[in-house]
């Protein structure tokens, strides 16, 4: 009985130990280093899609020209006007905001969604019998504003010119 | 013979557990700090670390450790320009009673509505400070840690109590290069081009975790609890080993 008793004894201390040990093992890895953190995330959107639309409205030969920005993004604008020697471009805005850079003529403006240019006057100096013999055709091109920097817009490929900030 | 080892199991017993409260003592006293008044008293003090994001000034809601849909809110209204930089100051606040060293992991991603999109380019996602990639003043990066997945930052000095750190960032971009990422398509009656972008209505997301360590036994703790072993504390100023 005794032999067994302290055999019990041992057996319980042993356990005891045992508890102690794991939980002091236990507690020194939890309490021996403090350490705490933060975390935060989030995204946001990128459209690089752009879409405007010209206005070509005729008053007798001449072409009035427009461009309205159709997209959610900030664009950029030129127009081409192809009619020979019979058509004289002429910016009408109240403010002049068309510059011509060889072919070209590019809107010194960066055109935000909602906003149109102001007017473009294409003119054709010809008489009536001439009028019916040929085209005025307009080409724009619009592209979505890309910065440098937060100074400078990038120019796309072939363009001479880019609205200064 | 038996009362003999009974003798002998409770002095061992006694002995293990007055070992037992100096190893307790001991790994508390690696968090505890001694601060001396003006007095000549010395003050054993315990207390916990603290510390927590901040965006733009502001500090993260304390709703949860991990806030999504909390960095970039102020840019969901905009349209992001390519190449064009936008606020986005990064800054750790120490929010407890004691200095503390800091660390940042900082991750860069695209996405989609629903998925992180790991085909493309997260390098096209630019942080900035001033002129350079991040302050490099204040904060070093441990190379070891950083993969093209993350980049961790390490401050330099300890953060003292309440008080933030220097910023480790102050702008976000999307390269301007993104524009160039494009594919052209003319209708069928020729008068119209179409490009489709790459990365047009995607999303760039960023994931950025500020973790801080106790100033006392730094090098231990952060060896330990940071995992990291190239990272060295001394005389106060941290130091990164190549």
């Amino acid at each position: 009985m005794t032999v067994k008793g302290t055999k019990r004894t041992k057996k319980f201390w042993a356990v005891v130990c045992a508890v102690i040990v794991a939980s002091l093992m236990c507690a020194s890895f939890s309490f021996a280093y403090f350490t705490d953190y933060d975390r935060a995330s989030g995204k946001t959107g990128i459209s690089l899609a752009w879409e405007t639309n010209i206005k070509e409205e005729m008053d007798g030969n001449n072409k009035s020209i427009t461009i309205e920005n159709i997209g959610e993004t900030d664009t950029i604008v030129r127009v081409r006007i192809f009619a020979g020697d019979f058509v004289t471009v002429e910016d009408r805005g109240l403010e002049k905001h068309w510059k011509q850079e060889g072919d070209w003529w590019y809107y010194d403006r960066i055109l935000a969604p909602g906003q149109t240019t102001t007017e473009l006057y294409a003119e054709v100096k010809t008489t009536d019998a001439d009028a019916d013999d040929f085209e005025v055709t307009v080409v724009h091109e619009s592209a979505r504003t890309v910065y440098e920097n937060n100074k400078t817009l990038k120019a796309p490929e072939d363009w001479a010119y880019v609205p200064e900030l | 013979m038996n009362n003999r080892k009974n003798k002998k199991l409770k002095v061992l017993t006694a002995l293990f557990g007055v070992a037992s409260l100096v190893f307790a003592m001991l790994a508390i006293q690696s968090f505890a700090s001694l601060r001396y008044g003006n007095s000549r008293d010395v003050d054993l003090e315990m207390g916990s670390i603290d510390v927590r994001l901040l965006e733009n000034g502001n500090i993260t809601p304390e709703v949860s450790k991990d806030k999504e849909g909390w960095l970039l809110r102020e840019l969901n209204d905009q349209a992001v320009d390519p190449g064009y930089s936008y606020d986005e100051v990064i800054e750790a606040r120490n929010t407890a009673d004691q200095p503390e060293y800091v660390r940042v992991i900082v991750r860069k991603y695209w996405a989609d509505e629903d998925n992180k999109r790991v085909d493309l380019d997260p390098a096209l996602i630019k942080l900035g400070y001033k002129d350079a990639d991040f302050n490099s003043d204040a904060w070093i990066i441990n190379d070891a840690e950083t993969t093209s997945e993350q980049t961790v930052y390490y401050m330099k000095k300890a953060l003292p109590a309440k008080t933030d750190s220097p910023a480790l960032f102050d702008r976000i971009s999307a390269d301007a290069s993104l524009a160039d990422a494009y594919t052209l398509k003319t209708s069928e009656d020729g008068k119209t081009i179409t490009a489709t972008y790459e990365y047009d209505g995607l999303h760039m997301g960023l994931d950025i975790e500020v973790q801080s360590i106790q100033h006392t036994s730094a090098n231990e703790a952060i060896t330990s609890a940071w995992g990291v072993t190239n990272v060295t504390v001394s005389d106060g100023t941290v130091s990164i080993k190549r």
